[in-house]
């Protein structure tokens, strides 16, 4: 009697490339081949993305604006457009979603897929991916870069080095090797200061991290650098979280050009977010019990508040008002405060299932009012309608 | 036994008649407070007996048992302690003494005595006098049927502060108790006179109610309802025995939202089948449902009618029901908790749901004359929304 070889583990991280500049630049094809930088244009953006044009200049994300520019002046700018990015990324989504019964999206641009035992031959998991990225190419004209590997550490270090546009598929069993002569800063979750910890102890590379003493690691970084250790060898055995448990929240932000005192002002801010927070929840059929708002002062200080609702809210409406009702409470605690920042969020997500009450007719309009301007957004996009006292220009 | 009056006797009384005081006015006692005598109960001896009393400024419970009294006192002894001791003397006679400013329970012929520290008697909130109040007198079984079949439904949130108790109004023909939390609603009703009745009413807290309907279903006299004229406060009276008990409380301001208006007039389809077999279904099916909304599915396709429940955390389940169901095929989502609780309260065997919309308010009510032919009981719950629901 023979024992059937066990079916290996394959697990893929798909990564769109460049993703939003890939976005901008179908909506504008002037701008392939340019150096591009999606961020805002005030005295405190920072870069969303930049593309590769752009990178070879020393741009890169999170950078501030202002300092992107200097590095590469003819860069073009162009503010971001979350709303195309959203669609992009759901169709993004649902080609992986067809490609595999388990998929997590870790955000808009990224996701892993569990590809085991997908296909008849030992290359499926590949073909699988492979078809995955025609499709994502031909069907919403993006590139996306994916990394196949036996756990999800290696798979996402396998997607960045598989970039632009590629596919690395690390070979069953070779993980271990596979990251053995990377460097410290490729392995997820190591942070800057334990790198510092494992260059003074003179470890440079993954190989050298997967073979230190365990002790050494235990009294170093406590059962954090057992786990690191164990990750540089390619054992990790967290699986792949199909979507209805990953997402825990949504939320939105945004730092304004100027600071803000007007509350008013800070109001319709609260009220675009919970527009766009509102239609996120409404289309994943999801109701948040609690919301949460989130301030910063000039100095940065940065406060949040939360409320959570024994019925779960859903309607821009509620939405919006619980996040006024947060502010105004921020500030009769802590005095009223130019604004740097402000940030909604929809947190305890539950299922769609409300329980009507007996005077819910005015909560039965709002979500009428909510699903018709939602699929009038779908048809003629974003911009098409607005509430009254939303502001339109959100991103300045 | 030793006859003598011995030095600080107060009274001698029978360790079950002061178990029975100390326990009920314990009933009104909070837990904690930053005022050690409100953690009290106040023991008055005069030549009625003994009046145990306690209070949370809000509810107060007074019990007056019979003991032979030797000098009349009023001290404030801590509540829970004296009744843990109380709890464990033996049966039989036990006298209480003065000894300083101490309470001394002295038991078993002699063998043992205890001490307890007491609190100056004289700040002890005063019992609510009802002055020139309004009176209705209710037997006390079907009173402690009328309060579990409606407080269940009262809302527990501070912001609708009306809804945290129960409606008690009426006509001289009838009395009816209601209550509901917005979401669902249930009504029960005597017929008959029991006196000074209005439309408007009186809001009882729930709170109250609860410890009301222990001694309603013991009563062995019909319950006193008194409410003084300004509707500020209520007081429920009644002998248990040779005890008689008292329950006071302050009442929930109104007015009482205009509830009749939420009952639907015209609900066409009409669900008739087994409370039993329903509870059941539901209470499997609900196993699966998700912990925070409790959403179950009624599916009635074809005339079958089905229980459902699917979540991505606890699996899925389904259970076929026998119904009568004529009309078209409709889904509709419940909170199994609120529909348990109110299957629960319905007496019968055979019940009704008469229906409208997947999201519209849904009559439950029982079929044919409930044990006791002069009440009525009705029902309202609001669905839950389902997200795909059919009809």
């Amino acid at each position: 009697m023979t024992i059937p070889s066990p079916i290996p583990r394959r697990i893929a991280h798909f990564d769109l490339d460049t993703f939003f500049v890939a976005v901008e630049r179908l909506k504008d094809p002037t701008l392939v081949g340019q150096p591009v930088l999606v961020g805002g244009r005030g005295p405190r953006s920072v870069v969303a993305t930049a593309s590769y044009e752009a990178r070879v200049f020393g741009c890169h994300s999170a950078q501030p604006m202002t300092q992107a520019l200097r590095l590469c002046p003819q860069a073009i700018v162009v503010p971001p457009d979350f709303a195309s990015y959203r669609t992009a990324s759901e169709g993004f989504h649902a080609v992986l979603r067809e490609a595999s019964p388990l998929v997590e999206s870790v955000g808009l641009d990224e996701a892993y897929a569990d590809l085991t035992g997908i296909g008849v031959a030992a290359d499926g998991p590949r073909e699988a991916a492979e078809a995955a990225r025609r499709r994502v190419r031909g069907e919403l004209g993006l590139a996306v870069s994916v990394g196949i590997a036996g756990s999800r550490t290696v798979a996402k270090v396998a997607s960045d080095r598989a970039k632009p546009d590629g596919v690395l598929d690390v070979p069953v069993g070779g993980d271990a090797v596979f990251l053995a002569p990377l460097p410290l800063r490729d392995l997820p979750f190591l942070g800057p200061r334990a790198e510092e910890r494992l260059r003074a102890a003179g470890v440079r590379t993954l190989g050298q991290l997967a073979q230190l003493d365990e002790r050494w690691l235990l009294a170093t970084f406590g059962s954090h650098g057992l786990g690191l250790a164990r990750r540089a060898r390619g054992i990790d055995p967290e699986p792949v979280h199909s979507d209805a448990r990953a997402a825990v929240s949504v939320s939105r932000e945004v730092t304004f050009g100027e600071d803000v005192t007007d509350l008013d002002r800070l109001r319709q801010v609260l009220r675009a977010h919970a527009e766009e927070i509102g239609a996120d929840l409404r289309a994943s059929e999801r109701r948040a019990r609690t919301v949460t708002l989130k301030a910063r002062w000039p100095d940065f200080t940065t406060f949040t508040r939360g409320a959570t609702f024994g019925q779960p809210l859903q309607t821009t409406e509620q939405l919006s008002s619980a996040g006024a009702s947060l502010l105004d409470q921020l500030f009769v605690q802590e005095g009223r405060h130019p604004v740097r920042l402000i940030g909604l969020g929809a947190t305890n997500l539950v299922e769609d299932a409300v329980q009507l009450g007996f005077e819910d007719g005015r909560l039965l309009h709002d979500q009428q009012l909510d699903r018709a301007i939602d699929e009038i957004r779908d048809r003629f996009g974003n911009d098409a309608l607005w509430r009254g006292l939303a502001p339109r220009r959100r991103w300045r | 036994m030793d006859t003598t009056i011995q030095q600080g006797e107060l009274l001698t009384i029978q360790q079950g008649d002061l178990l029975f005081a100390v326990g009920r006015a314990l009933g009104s006692v909070p837990q904690k407070n930053a005022q050690p005598l409100l953690t009290c109960v106040l023991l008055e001896a005069d030549k009625d007996g003994l009046r145990v009393t306690g209070t949370d400024l809000d509810v107060t419970t007074s019990v007056l048992v019979p003991c032979a009294v030797r000098t009349p006192v009023r001290m404030a002894v801590p509540a829970r302690h004296f009744h843990e001791v109380i709890r464990k003397l033996p049966r039989g006679a036990v006298t209480l003494a003065q000894a300083g400013s101490q309470c001394e329970v002295r038991y078993g012929d002699g063998k043992g005595w205890s001490k307890f520290h007491t609190q100056p008697a004289d700040d002890f909130p005063r019992v609510p006098e009802l002055k020139a109040a309004s009176k209705i007198t209710i037997e006390g079984d079907a009173l402690a049927r009328m309060i579990e079949r409606s407080a269940y439904a009262t809302s527990d949130e501070p912001a609708r502060p009306q809804l945290n108790g129960v409606l008690v109004h009426g006509t001289d023909k009838f009395v009816t108790f209601v209550a509901t939390d917005g979401h669902r609603l249930s009504r029960s009703t005597r017929k008959g006179a029991f006196g000074d009745l209005t439309k408007d009413g009186v809001i009882v807290p729930a709170r109250v109610l609860s410890s009301v309907s222990k001694f309603a279903s013991e009563a062995t006299s019909p319950v006193e309802l008194r409410i003084a004229d300004g509707k500020n406060h209520i007081g429920f009276a009644t002998q248990v025995g040779e005890y008689q008990v008292q329950v006071f409380a302050r009442l929930i301001e109104g007015p009482y939202p205009n509830y009749e208006q939420v009952i639907p007039k015209d609900n066409p389809r009409a669900l008739t089948l087994s409370r039993t077999d329903l509870v059941e279904a539901v209470d499997i099916v609900a196993s699966h449902a998700d912990s925070n909304t409790q959403q179950i599915r009624f599916s009635l396709r074809g005339g079958k009618f089905s229980v459902s429940s699917a979540t991505a955390d606890f699996g899925a389940g389904e259970q076929s029901v026998e119904a009568e169901y004529a009309g078209d095929d409709m889904e509709i989502g419940y909170n199994a908790r609120y529909l348990l609780q109110i299957l629960r309260n319905i007496p019968t065997e055979r019940i009704v749901f008469r229906l409208k919309t997947s999201l519209s308010a849904g009559i439950v009510e029982p079929v044919g004359a409930l044990p006791q032919a002069d009440e009525e009981l009705l029902c309202l719950i609001m669905p839950l929304r389902l997200p795909d629901a059919v009809g």
